[in-house]
């Protein structure tokens, strides 16, 4: 390889280096002299063009790809490109607006499915199948919340059940199986709390499971539980900071149930008004919490809109103010 | 590999098809995947940038100036590598071995710079769990620092075996070359961190 090579290879190198010192010197200064007649976009343009210059004469020059076998660029060029394509496609996943029509059969059976993965795991859930029995009868409190307790011991073996069914069935008869459940469900609802409950789990099930879990129970120390939670906020005159939290995101120590939890919750301004109303609504109402709840006025999209000119001041000391 | 040691290769039933020398190979599919492991890291911190609900934020904490010495520190590194790898292939050994302790000795100086710029933040505090800006710019960083303190490790190793035993022409080039590549690689990522984490910030 070094027979390849031109008669003085230091030479090369050495004017190489002083590229590379000249180019880190000038992106230093164009941002420590904030140079006055370019536009930002410009500036961004040139310094990303500037940092792809010396990345390419490092990897041609220094790691001589230039004159070396054309495996080594290829293997290099492919790893390149798929690091680029993560780099592209991981940030617009993120920033892509939620899906407008979240319902459908699809939507929901993927709810389905991971409602089940989850319920593999040590945290044990429920099949979807028990939230709308717990959903269905809010004038019956009493009777439900034996039924829930039954459910509770059951529920590792619905669960199996459910899980034997999907592997069975195909998809497309599952989903339209608790489709209908769903359907079977809302009438019985709808006197009481009056909102889109497919689009609220919907919502939930996109959003928020991986943290809050599928029953909203949470991980203790890490991500506070949702269920026999939220209608102690909201009791305690909390409906707008509960919205507020979800629109504008929490961070800092706060306490459930005795434990302390001390992390992120991002900020969901990227949700509409609708499926933020309706994962409100959810919150307030899935896993039985219905019951818990003094009176709750249904969050409308309206309220939403509100929230999001609004200034939410400090959530923390709201919440402190709450808990109190 | 001299042709010696292919030929015994082969008589144990090593077949291979490339001709390439098998170490060097490793260590390019090695640099794909760690460019696809920077490129998910980066990718990382670009999505929550700017979300981050508490400070400090990048711009608070970012020190420009000391940022370029390092990153000028770190090129220089890479070019002091080239020359070792050179005189090495030439059989100039003293200049080899200066200029690998050279570059290990720069490679040094880039994490002193590292450890002060981490130390100072969490003064300024921001730590990992700080909020998500500290928890994205330290696990990147952070294991750009390692890579960088490996390849220190690595160069090393080489310059004191090149004492040990006989360390002279292309049969001993390969193994350097081989750091060199890994070398110039923590290099290029750190050119990309520069532009896209520090500077961006400031425009
Ligand atoms: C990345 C994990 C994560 C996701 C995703 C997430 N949360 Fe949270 N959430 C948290 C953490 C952590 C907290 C506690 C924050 C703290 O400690 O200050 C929290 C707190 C909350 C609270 C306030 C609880 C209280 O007691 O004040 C509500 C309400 C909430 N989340 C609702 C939601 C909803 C609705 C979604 C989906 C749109 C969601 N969360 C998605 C992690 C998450």
């Amino acid at each position: 390889m070094s027979q390849k090579k031109k008669s003085n290879p230091v030479a090369t190198y050495v004017i190489t280096a002083i590229i590379l010192a000249i180019i880190t010197y000038i992106e230093f200064a164009i941002i420590e002299y904030e140079i006055a007649w370019l536009s930002s976009a410009a500036i961004l343009f040139w310094l990303i063009a500037l940092s792809v210059v010396k990345f390419i004469m490092v990897v041609a020059i220094f790691m001589h790809l230039k004159d070396d076998e054309l495996t080594y660029t290829g293997f290099f060029s492919s790893g390149m490109l798929l690091a680029l394509g993560t780099f592209i496609v991981l940030p617009i996943l993120f920033t892509v607006a939620s899906i407008p029509d979240p319902i459908g059969p699809e939507v929901r059976a993927q709810a389905a499915e991971q409602t089940q993965e989850a319920g593999n795991g040590d945290l044990s859930t429920p099949p979807p199948a028990d939230r709308s029995t717990q959903i269905e009868a809010p004038g019956a409190a009493p009777a439900d919340a034996t039924v829930r307790d039954a459910d509770s011991t059951g529920g590792q073996e619905t669960g199996e059940e459910a899980q034997a069914q999907a592997g069975e069935a195909p998809a497309d008869e599952d989903a339209q199986a608790v489709a209908d459940e769903g359907e079977e469900a809302e009438p019985a609802a709808a006197g009481a709390i009056d909102f889109d409950r497919e689009q609220g789990e919907a919502v939930y099930a996109a959003n928020c499971v991986s943290c809050h879990q599928g029953e909203g129970q949470g991980l203790p120390g890490v991500f506070p539980p949702l269920a026999g939670h939220i209608p102690d906020l909201i009791n305690a005159g909390g409906r707008d900071y509960v919205i507020d939290v979800v629109l504008y995101g929490l961070q800092g120590p706060i306490e459930v149930d005795g434990q302390t939890y001390n992390g992120v919750m991002p900020a969901w301004q990227q949700l509409s008004d609708d499926d933020i109303a309706a994962v409100v609504n959810h919150m307030a109402t899935a896993w039985g919490n219905e019951e818990q709840l003094d009176e709750f006025a249904v969050v409308t999209e309206e309220d939403v809109a509100q929230h999001r000119d609004q200034d939410p001041g400090d959530l923390l000391e709201r919440r402190a103010a709450l808990a109190q | 590999m001299s042709s010696a040691t292919v030929a015994a290769a082969q008589a144990q039933g090593d077949h291979r098809s490339t001709n390439l020398p098998d170490i060097k190979l490793l260590m390019w599919l090695f640099l794909a995947s760690d460019c696809m492991m920077f490129g998910a890291l980066i990718a990382t911190y670009m999505i929550y940038r700017e979300r981050s609900l508490v400070g400090p934020f990048p711009v608070d904490v970012f020190d420009i100036p000391l940022t370029t010495v390092s990153t000028f520190v770190l090129l220089m590194s890479s070019f002091l590598m080239v020359l070792a790898l050179h005189y090495l292939r030439v059989n100039d050994i003293p200049k080899f071995r200066l200029w690998t302790f050279g570059t290990a000795f720069f490679g040094s100086i880039f994490l002193g710079f590292q450890i002060y710029e981490f130390r100072h933040f969490v003064d300024l505090g921001l730590t990992v769990h700080q909020n998500l800006f500290g928890t994205t710019f330290f696990i990147l960083t952070g294991t750009h620092g390692v890579h960088v303190a490996l390849g220190v490790l690595m160069l090393l190793g080489f310059l004191i075996s090149s004492y040990l035993r006989p360390t002279t022409g292309e049969s001993s080039a390969v193994y350097l070359d081989v750091i060199a590549l890994y070398w110039h690689f923590v290099d290029i990522v750190w050119i990309v961190i520069f532009t896209v984490i520090y500077l961006i910030e400031f425009v």
